[in-house]
């Protein structure tokens, strides 16, 4: 083991001279309760070393080996342990408020009840860590593997997870309000009862994560991946999902007021209600239909249009007027079909359109588009290919351009030209 | 240089540099100036500040700036722009949705998108399944359907992924 310099020492020769210390006698010394504040222990092999309690403030041990050291309830407040090995460590209760563990190994470490606010945790590796209780509040865990890690109950606010692994993490009832998680991995996570009020989830995969009762209420969800996820009884009010994805989700309950739900982004989602009250009591139930065009709501007003599956269309002549909305399932074959300056036309997962021209309106395709004479589609405001989409056709596009948007997985052969090459 | 220490490493053409000729990388390539040619790496990004011109083959294209000539990838990622006389050729092709409204999350000029497998091979198979009456054949596809053809390019010309994925696809859903 190296030696250590401690501020008794420090004290006494006043230069800050190094005094070798064994294992032996620093667990002596930490047994005896002496301060060994900014020792420094860099690269020492501490594995199994008894240190509960131990009063080391600012230590230096960077590299440190720590395997399945006694620290409970250790201040190591501003310690430096950057890289050190700490797997297996009991860090229940310690004190790591600003620690810098930036890469350390806390795989399988007990440190519930330990305190890490503020602490540097980037790219660390707690996976299988019981942080249960755990104090996280501003800690930095960008990158850090929290896989399968416990931490229920844990306070996590305005912590920064960006690109953080939790995937199968237990965090039933913990705090992630303001947290930062876009692009963290929480599939398979127990998020029940769990706060992440004004969170950014942003593209954060949640697929099969248990959230019921979560509250999401303002959180950035964009580009979310909850598929398959349990969301029954959860607060989505007031979230950003712009392009969040709920296929198959179970959403019994769900307090959804202010919400616009896209019909492809609640595909297969299963719900025996939904609650759309602006307080999120329960008292405005509604149903929410599976289905492309499933909204909770539809505007009132709004002229809807919709041709089943299994219906067959051949040389027909469509118009529909400014503001309809406008949903095919079925097989359309040589129809023209004119659509009004805000008119949305859908091609749902079951429907085709062959040797069809579609002019203007705002164009969603979730099944097939093909065509054979050109432009197949003419002026359309926009033009938005799902996953599950196909396209080939000529886009014509308006004076204005068209607004495109496709989606992973979905297949073109599209031809884009400009209004002037008509 | 092994796998690793090539995707540790990066190619940076910078902000205010034009690079003209054939570049060829095994790094990931980051595009801030122009790059007027050719290029083959493992992936490419193009920044906003950033043009590539010419061709294009890579494993992975990400581009928020502007793109033009024949882009042979598996996977595209696009906001900016793309010019007039592109094509683009992906196994996968992802474009979001805008943010603001109004505003475009990418401008495309006339160009060829070839993305996946062919829709019109699937429309062949199922309708010759499901109907007797005749359906059209690949041949009678629009050009848009019809590869390199399609395009109109003078400089078209297949790539290492070119046109091969033109197989049958499964049902939709």
């Amino acid at each position: 083991m190296s030696g250590a310099t401690t501020e008794a020492d420090k004290r006494s020769n006043g230069k800050g001279t190094r005094t070798p210390m064994n294992r032996a006698d620093l667990e002596a010394s930490v047994r005896r309760g002496d301060k060994l504040e900014r020792a420094q222990l860099e690269g020492a092999d501490l594995a199994g070393a008894k240190l509960e309690r131990a009063k080391l403030r600012r230590a230096q041990l960077e590299g440190a080996n720590l395997e399945g050291a006694d620290l409970s309830r250790a201040d190591l407040s501003g310690a430096t342990l950057r890289e050190a090995f700490l797997s297996g460590a009991k860090l229940a209760g310690a004190k790591l408020g600003k620690a810098d563990l930036d890469g350390a190994n806390l795989s399988g470490a007990d440190l519930s009840g330990a305190d890490l606010s503020r602490a540097n945790l980037e790219g660390a590796n707690l996976e299988g860590a019981n942080l249960s209780g755990a104090k996280l509040r501003y800690a930095q865990l960008d990158a850090a593997n929290l896989g399968e890690a416990d931490l229920g109950g844990a306070n996590l606010s305005h912590a920064d997870l960006v690109e953080a692994a939790l995937e199968g993490a237990k965090a039933r009832g913990a705090d992630f309000s303001r947290a930062d998680l876009r692009n963290a991995d929480l599939s398979e996570a127990d998020l029940s009862e769990a706060n992440f009020e004004e969170a950014s989830l942003e593209s954060a995969n949640c697929k099969g994560a248990r959230c019921s009762k979560a509250n999401f209420h303002d959180a950035d969800l964009s580009d979310a991946n909850f598929g398959g996820a349990d969301l029954e009884q959860a607060d989505l009010r007031s979230a950003i999902i712009d392009g969040t994805l709920f296929e198959q989700a179970k959403l019994t309950g769900a307090r959804l007021h202010g919400l616009e739900l896209e019909a492809e982004q609640i595909d297969s989602a299963e719900a025996e209600w939904i609650d759309r009250s602006s307080g999120g009591d329960g008292s405005d139930r509604r149903s929410l239909r599976p289905g492309p065009l499933a909204r909770p709501e539809d505007e009132e007003g709004t002229p809807r249009r919709f041709f089943g599956a299994g219906d067959v269309m051949r040389n027909a002549e469509l118009e529909f007027g400014d503001g309809a909305k406008v949903q095919i399932e079925s097989r359309f074959e040589r129809c023209t079909i004119r659509l009004g300056k805000n008119t949305e036309l859908i091609v749902g997962e079951k429907g085709t359109l062959e040797d069809c021209t579609i002019t203007g309106g705002r164009l969603r395709i979730l099944g097939r588009f093909l065509e054979r004479r050109s432009p197949g589609l003419i002026g359309p405001s926009q033009l938005h290919v799902s996953a599950r989409g196909a396209v080939a056709a000529t886009v014509q596009q308006p004076e204005s351009a068209t607004h495109f948007a496709f989606e992973k997985g979905c297949r073109l052969r599209v031809r884009i030209t400009q209004p002037s090459q008509g | 240089m092994n796998s690793n220490e090539a995707m540790d490493k990066r190619t940076t053409v910078e902000e205010g540099t034009t690079f003209k000729g054939t570049m060829s990388s095994t790094c990931p390539v980051m595009v801030r100036g122009t790059i007027d040619g050719e290029i083959e790496a493992p992936s490419l990004d193009v920044a906003e500040t950033g043009t590539v011109v010419g061709n294009v083959r890579v494993e992975s294209i990400r581009s928020s700036g502007v793109l033009a000539g024949t882009v042979d990838a598996d996977d595209v990622y696009l906001s900016g722009s793309v010019r007039s006389d592109t094509v683009i050729r992906a196994k996968s092709l992802e474009v979001k949705l805008q943010r603001e409204r109004g505003k475009l999350e990418v401008s495309f000029g006339d160009c060829v998108l070839e993305v996946g497998d062919d829709p019109a091979v699937e429309a062949s198979d199922t309708s010759a399944q499901s109907k007797s009456e005749a359906k059209p054949s690949v041949s009678e596809a629009p050009a848009a359907m019809q590869g390199d053809d399609a395009s109109g390019d003078p400089k078209k010309g297949k790539g290492k992924r070119g046109n091969s994925r033109s197989t049958s696809i499964p049902p939709a859903g």
